[in-house]
């Protein structure tokens, strides 16, 4: 099954690269490309993507606010903010309102093309240690009872754990000792009772609230 | 006892001490002049006596080369709390007060501890030998024996004793001298905001620095790292693209060395120890850009002096971006500043017509479309940076080509907690910037 990308970014050189670097994989498609947040969720409406790579800084609609809109649709696209320096408040403030993750600008292809593979199968955490410490820099100490009215079971806070430490699901079904199909229920439970849309949004509330610790 | 910060402490105390001895010599001097005048060593002589002698004290901390010297006696030699009390100015007349206040303490806490420097340590000796030397201890000085008491058996322990007790008086005399300094040679109310000014602005400019390096170096230094990437990639598959690619590597990097030789400049600009110049250099300014060319009418409303030297020096270099952009975008119209302060705030006004030959500047510019991008990018950045309040201004028009420029004036007006608005109305550009300027000092 081919994975379809979508690129907003306002450089037409990054999107030309990043377009070479992905159409260069057999099992991913470039579908379209946006050179604002406006364009984006236009784009996302006609093409239907599974991923969005999305810039931060642009002009107009920027893209915390693209991100925000995409997501609110049903069956909505996971997005990737795209930035030039990890430590960036919009990129915290883009996983806030539901990107599943962040990818330097500056990265290998190779890590560009996994970073995609893995957002797309949504089975793992992108890059757990750079969430830890951008949640570290900007929002620990926030929301701190969303986690407790949640009400978890002490197996799901279990598994919100080992999402936070970036293990995938298939891991987690080995660390403790249960099956895929079980790890899928608790992790779907997990997201239910944090009403987050994907693992970095629960994870980044296990975070804020102090749940998990980063380190 | 055992601290050698007491003993340090006790060096200055004995300086102290000399430094009070022209004074004694200057009171006894004074004091045989007023006798002699007034005939009688009366209540009104003593008076008259302390009182100039007092004056003559004042008179020398007064003199700010003195207090400065004061800051770097007490600060080597008492450290603790003073160490990083550094000489202010000391001209204002509080300053002068304390310089007095200060020399006053160090004086008489510092002679009485020379004389019982001098006094213990003699007495301790006498009393340590007194009951084994005998009565003829000291008739030479006496002129008679040496008092019964004084050959007591415990008189050697009441010496050692008297020794002991003189170094915790030391100890607690220099404890009360460091912690009055810096009270008295501590920086003044006035030079704490001065600092604390001078550390904002340094902030302000360190803010700067780091998004221009962030805007144009990061900016292009991600286009140079995907396009090599991606013509990685594709080399053999897609000559074409790998060679376009490696195009706009050149021009990417190039450009990035540009602004770094521009950001580099600011900073060495920032740390040469020039002045900043301030609103006070107006007038050169406008003379220089007159002399560049430009057709400007000028006009001051209100007294620039007396504004903070934070909204000055700001304010300087915004009048200097706005005539820069001016002369760079419109060259050959006339341009029309106004400054006025008002109630609280500072307005610069800065008009010119949008001429026929701006408009060329701007389809020159879009024509290029790597300058676009970087352009673009930097004049992006500042409304992302105040995305949150001035979310209007994102569609608001831009000065043909401008971007830096606009940028940096309205990082300085938000800096000031100003504002800034930009017009193009009736067929001229405008930018107006109100800023407040608190109570003048």
């Amino acid at each position: 099954m081919t994975v379809r990308v979508l690129l907003v970014d306002d450089e037409p050189l990054i999107r030309t690269g990043l377009r070479t670097i992905i159409d260069a994989e057999p099992d991913l498609e470039v579908v379209g490309e946006a050179g604002d947040g406006i364009a984006a969720v236009a784009a996302v409406r006609r093409e239907n993507p599974d991923v969005v790579l999305m810039d931060v800084r642009m002009p107009t609609v920027d893209g915390i606010a693209a991100t925000e809109r995409i997501v609110a649709a049903p069956d909505a696209p996971r997005v990737v903010v795209i930035t030039t320096f990890e430590n960036d408040e919009y990129v915290y403030g883009a996983l806030r309102v539901g990107a599943s993750g962040f990818l330097l600008k500056r990265a290998r292809p190779d890590e560009i093309i996994d970073a995609i593979r893995l957002v797309a199968r949504g089975d793992s955490l992108l890059f757990p240690a750079a969430i830890r410490a951008l949640v570290a820099r900007h929002g620990q100490g926030r929301h701190g009872d969303r986690l407790r009215s949640a009400r978890l079971t002490d197996r799901e806070a279990e598994v919100l754990r080992l999402m936070a430490a970036g293990r995938a699901n298939a891991e987690i079904a080995d660390d403790l000792t249960v099956s895929l199909e079980t790890v899928k229920t608790h992790v779907g439970n997990v997201l239910a009772k944090l009403r987050a849309r994907d693992r970095t949004q629960a994870v980044i509330a296990a975070y804020e609230s102090g749940f998990v610790t980063p380190r | 006892m055992t601290e050698g910060a007491t003993y340090r402490r006790w060096a200055f105390l004995i300086l102290g001490g000399a430094l009070l001895a022209p004074y004694v010599m200057f009171a006894n001097a004074l004091g045989v002049l007023v006798d002699g005048i007034t005939n009688q060593a009366s209540g009104i002589a003593w008076s008259v006596t302390a009182v100039g002698t007092l004056a003559a004290l004042m008179a020398t901390a007064a003199v700010p080369a003195v207090r400065a010297v004061m800051v770097t006696g007490a600060r080597e030699l008492l450290r603790g709390p003073l160490t990083d009390v550094m000489a202010g100015q000391g001209r204002s007349w509080s300053d002068r007060l304390r310089s007095a206040g200060w020399l006053l303490a160090h004086l008489i806490i510092g002679g009485a501890i020379s004389v019982l420097s001098l006094a213990v340590p003699i007495l301790a000796v006498v009393a340590l030998v007194a009951p084994f030397a005998g009565p003829d201890l000291l008739r030479e000085v006496l002129g008679a024996p040496l008092p019964a008491a004084w050959r007591a058996p415990w008189t050697p322990v009441a010496g050692v004793l008297g020794v002991i007790a003189l170094i915790y008086l030391v100890a607690a005399a220099g404890a009360l001298l460091t912690h009055l300094g810096p009270l008295l040679l501590g920086p003044s109310p006035e030079e704490r905001v001065a600092a604390a000014e001078r550390r904002a602005a340094d902030l302000a400019q360190r803010n700067r620095l780091a998004r221009e390096l962030h805007d144009s170096v990061g900016h292009a230094l991600s286009i140079v790292t995907t396009q090599a990437a991606a013509a990685g990639r594709v080399l053999a598959d897609n000559p074409e693209f790998a060679e376009q690619a490696l195009t706009a590597i050149e021009s990417q990097a190039r450009m990035a060395l540009e602004d770094l030789d521009h950001v580099l400049g600011l900073l060495r600009e920032e740390t040469a120890t020039a002045p900043q110049p301030t609103l006070a250099d107006l007038d050169g300014l406008l003379a220089d850009t007159r002399a560049a060319g430009m057709d400007l009418d000028a006009a001051v409303a209100g007294d620039l002096d007396r504004l903070p030297r934070v909204v000055s020096r700001e304010a300087y270099r915004i009048v200097q971006e706005c005539l820069t952009n001016a002369l760079r975008h419109a060259a050959g119209t006339a341009v029309t500043l106004r400054m006025a302060v008002t109630d609280g705030h500072l307005d610069i006004d800065v008009r010119n017509d949008l001429s026929s030959s701006s408009e060329r500047g701007r389809s020159h510019n879009l024509s290029s479309s790597s300058e676009r991008g970087r352009s673009h990018n930097l004049s992006s950045s500042s409304e992302r940076g105040r995305s949150d309040d001035m979310a209007g201004h994102a569609t608001a028009p831009r000065p043909p080509g401008g971007g830096r420029g606009l940028s940096g004036i309205n990082e300085r007006v938000t800096i000031l907690g100003g504002h800034m608005t930009i017009s193009d109305a009736g067929g001229q550009w405008r930018v107006r910037v109100r800023v407040p300027v608190g109570t003048p000092p």
